[in-house]
């Protein structure tokens, strides 16, 4: 690719020949240079003037440099940013700054031979556009006969190359592809999907099935009493409440700078966090997984790590810079929707779970999860569609408040993670206070 | 932005040779960044970037977008052709069509913000400098929180070109200084505060500063209580809010609701997509206002299709007015475009959104002092002496907004805080909890304000995956009665 080679010939310039304030010795960058096509469906409506098919072509990327004196300069590369070098080397350098603990150019051992390119994912965008509009017209099909009244969905592919060079020699190219595909039904309910491949027909209808049986139990309004009671959270809340809670005071830059729950000692000596079942795990290099690359632009290695083992604090998530400052290894970092896993030893089968729940709720989407302090633990939150449940059987809708703290739940031996069929990702049983209108 | 005449031009000819009407939507942004934590330089970052969308409509009605980064002719051209193409196919395939951009009368037009210090004023060298002495100062005042400050200077510039010949050039500068505080003793709590405006005066200059320095300390001293605190217990309660929240609660509750494209499924739309004008939803003592205003956060005078946005009164006198539209579903939703249509990027397609919203309740008592010096105590003196509370009422004084999320379809609104008092004659601090409401309800609640208008509250809106600046206030406090459809979450 022209781009990459200029910059990097632009770079190697700055290195050897003297250009004074303007040396440098090092530097890495990453590039994403994409190709996508997304279409959207709005109440019903293929298309029109705000989910109109949407095209687009994108060189997006992240450039750090290490000057002469080791000042530091981060900035964002795009298709224009070589169009005037030396204008953009005399910013950078103006937005230089000292940084203390900041790493070196790194190139890692090994790197992982990870599969992250689908053919048929790359072909929806430039020959085989109809089978992107399959899937909505399946949806709207499927979900209106079923009962279900209004549809808006998206489905979207793209297909990306990488790169990353670094002044240590490290060259790193792959393609890469995308695909992502949300439903929403009767502004109730919803589900997304995102993978390197496409949603297989099997998927895809097991997607379809659990929207709308959600969406139609939802429909009869139930009662419920307020007070301490089991709530199940459906996959997407349970995941939602692992990214704020525990992702955010797991970064290795929150920790040390005590801005998180946990500090430093808490890892190093695995401060029990969770019940013993319960694991955190970070995998970026499962094939086809949207979360999955080969480097991060830092030249860290894509991997595998616990980062809560059996309950206890195992790894914050590391950078190079705050491994350093943390004397410990550089961790993958999480990229996108996948790479967490949530998980627990033992698992409960769903059926089973709610036969033995004489009375409960299972919450179907959250309201106000950004608002909530994760240092803290605690949650208070707006259930709006929840599914009401008497001596097993769910007998209809209802709004819900939740509170408590999450911290606590999470280490309460009653809380278990329980397996939904046609689902990667599992729900959440705890124990939660409830107030209800 | 005049050297893309030529482009402009050239495309707009293209556009005519393959029969479709086209909005052009060119982006020139650069931005500044600052990251500083516990008084160590995080991150500084200096950045540019800029590009164009394509936006095709077929006679018919067919719709069609295209993004790309790269200004040459040639390319813009591929990408023209791209949309038209998309825009052809979906006439084919039965898409929704939409025909409105051929009202469309031309305006042309240049409005740049007038701003006190330009762009390149103060270097990136002065502004780390800024931040790390301000971080610091704060820093060494208390025992037990780390500090990660954030300022960010952006200045978006956009042409907006069409075929009918309209075209406007206009400016989008903006700031913020960011505070996010966390302490910890045996639990954690974290605050923020935060002062936003249109230029970097918010780091230099000594009366701004000295409200960003009283906003810190603030939330400073409510994160080391909120160590102590309990939750409070769920419930119905009498609410007094500041201002901030009172913005939270206008733009959730009705900001959104009112936005045309979503009225066919809004709670504040009929069932054939027309807005609900003329419906009683709150008190007449209270109006709800959004306005682009000049030097605030979430500036824009024209709309991202190159209309003028104008003042709209959502609620005037309890009484709902107008909507917030765009020319896409202006007629759709039976009401007059007021230009309301934003997007985050070039790469975006509009959709209509609030830029400042404010409520306003009549007859406001009196209060003056800085909002940043009035103690919760001193609230519970002014409700009491102007027959506002009783003495045995239960009282929830709801402080610093953290942000909301509105359901219009089902009428549900959530926003949240970063404390809750409990006043009375004696005050207690409890852990913030979810303010949960009901559209059709809530503003028939307030009862009174307290101060003048208050209409600094900064946040980012988040919308279909756009997020765009937004702002907005009240007085600076907004008492609301007791509501069996406003549950504060707790315990």
């Amino acid at each position: 690719m022209d781009y990459i080679k200029k910059l990097e010939k632009d770079l190697l310039e700055y290195m050897v020949k003297d250009k004074e304030d303007l040396q440098i010795k090092g530097w890495y960058f990453g590039i994403n240079s994409s190709t996508s096509l997304k279409i959207g469906m709005k109440n019903n409506e293929l298309g029109g003037p705000y989910s109109c098919p949407k095209a687009e072509d994108s060189i997006r990327g992240k450039i750090y440099i290490i000057w002469k004196d080791n000042r530091r300069s981060v900035a964002s590369l795009e298709s224009n940013t070589l169009n005037n070098i030396p204008r953009m080397m005399v910013y950078w350098r103006r937005a230089s700054y000292m940084d203390e603990g900041a790493p070196d150019i790194y190139v890692d051992s090994q790197y992982p031979d990870v599969k992250l390119y689908d053919e048929e994912v790359h072909k929806m965008i430039d020959e085989d556009q109809d089978s992107l509009y399959d899937y909505l017209s399946n949806y709207k099909s499927q979900l209106l006969e079923g009962g279900l009244r209004n549809i808006t969905a998206t489905a979207s592919a793209s297909y990306f190359d990488h790169y990353i060079r670094n002044s240590q020699g490290l060259k790193i190219e792959n393609r890469a592809t995308s695909f992502s595909t949300s439903l929403y039904a009767d502004e109730t309910y919803g589900k997304s999907y995102i993978s390197r491949r496409k949603l297989m027909k099997d998927r895809s209808q097991s997607f379809i099935n659990q929207i709308a049986s959600t969406v139609l139990s939802l429909r009869k309004k139930g009662t419920i009493e307020g007070g301490p009671m089991k709530i199940l959270l459906m996959p997407e809340v349970t995941e939602a409440f692992i990214l704020h809670y525990l992702l955010r005071n797991l970064q290795g830059s929150s920790v040390h700078n005590k801005r998180s729950a946990f500090l430093q000692g808490d890892f190093d000596e695995g401060k029990k966090v969770m019940a013993e079942n319960l694991n955190l795990y970070l995998n970026t290099i499962e094939d086809y997984n949207q979360g999955s690359y080969i480097s991060t632009y830092e030249g860290v290695a894509g991997g595998e790590i616990h980062l809560i083992k059996d309950g206890q604090l195992n790894s914050p998530i590391l950078d190079l810079k705050y491994a350093n400052k943390m004397n410990k290894k550089a961790t993958p970092l999480p990229a996108g929707q996948g790479s967490l896993k949530f998980y627990g030893k033992k698992k409960e089968n769903y059926q089973d779970t709610i036969d033995g729940m004489d009375k409960g709720i299972i919450i179907c989407n959250l309201l106000g999860m950004h608002t909530q302090d994760a240092t803290s633990g605690n949650y208070s939150l707006t259930a709006p569609n929840c599914m009401i449940l008497e001596k097993g059987k769910i007998v209809g809708g209802c709004k819900a408040v939740i509170s408590g703290n999450f911290f606590e739940a999470l280490k309460d031996q009653e809380t278990a993670i329980v397996e939904l069929k046609g689902s990667e990702e599992p729900m959440l049983l705890m124990k939660s206070k409830i107030t209800v209108d | 932005m005049k050297k893309y005449d030529d482009l402009i031009k050239n495309s707009l000819k293209y556009a005519e040779e393959l029969g479709i009407y086209l909005i052009i939507r060119i982006q020139q942004t650069k931005g500044k960044y600052v990251l500083v934590n516990n008084t160590k330089t995080e991150e500084i970052s200096y950045n540019e970037a800029a590009g164009i969308g394509f936006h095709a409509f077929t006679k018919e009605g067919g719709c069609g977008f295209a993004a790309t980064e790269i200004h040459e002719i040639e390319n813009c051209r591929r990408m023209i052709k791209l949309a038209a193409d998309i825009a052809f196919q979906m006439e084919k395939r039965e898409g929704k069509k939409n025909t409105e951009v051929y009202r469309l009368e031309p305006i042309k037009d240049e409005v740049f913000a007038k701003v006190k210090y330009p762009f390149d004023y103060y270097s990136l060298e002065e502004a780390e400098k800024k931040v790390i002495a301000l971080n610091g100062e704060i820093l060494k005042s208390y025992s037990n929180i780390a500090i990660e400050s954030i300022y960010r200077q952006v200045e978006d510039q956009w042409r907006i070109a069409r075929s009918d010949g309209g075209d406007v050039i206009f400016n989008i500068p903006r700031t913020v200084f960011f505070s996010t505080i966390t302490a910890k003793g045996k639990k954690t709590a974290t605050t923020r505060a935060a002062l936003s405006g249109s230029d970097s005066s918010i780091l230099h200059d000594d009366d701004k500063v000295e409200i960003l320095h009283k906003r810190i300390h603030n939330a400073c001293s409510l994160a080391i209580d909120l160590l102590e605190a309990n939750m409070v217990k769920g419930g119905n309660y009498k609410i007094v809010m500041d201002y901030a929240l009172a913005k939270g609660l206008a733009h959730e509750a009705f900001g959104h609701a009112v936005e045309s494209d979503g009225l066919k499924t809004s709670i504040l739309g009929n069932e054939d997509g027309s807005f609900k004008k003329g419906v009683e939803v709150a008190m007449p003592i209270v109006s709800i206002i959004d306005e682009a205003k000049e030097g605030d956060y979430a500036y824009q005078p024209y709309s991202a299709n190159g209309i003028k946005r104008r003042r709209v009164e959502i609620i005037k006198d309890g009484v709902l007015k107008e909507a917030l539209a765009d020319i896409f579903s202006a007629a759709e939703a039976n009401v007059e475009v007021t230009g309301a249509g934003r997007l985050e990027s070039f790469r975006h397609i509009p959709i209509p959104r609030m830029s400042n919203i404010r409520i306003e309740v009549k007859d406001p008592i009196e209060l003056d002092k800085a909002i940043e010096d009035v103690k919760p105590e001193e609230i519970y003196k002014i409700l009491l002496e102007n027959n506002i509370a009783k003495e045995d009422e239960e009282i929830l004084y709801l402080v610093g907004y953290k942000g909301g999320q509105v359901k219009p379809s089902q009428g549900e609104f959530v926003f949240n805080c970063s404390g809750i008092y409990k006043l009375g004659k004696e005050t207690t601090l409890y852990q913030p909890a979810i303010f949960s409401g009901n559209i059709l309800s809530a503003l028939k609640s307030i009862i009174a304000a307290i101060g003048p208008l208050q209409l600094d509250a900064q946040g980012t809106c988040g919308k279909f995956g756009q997020q765009v600046p937004s702002s907005g206030g009240s007085h600076y406090f907004v008492v609301m009665e007791a509501n069996k459809d406003i549950i504060i979450g707790g315990e």
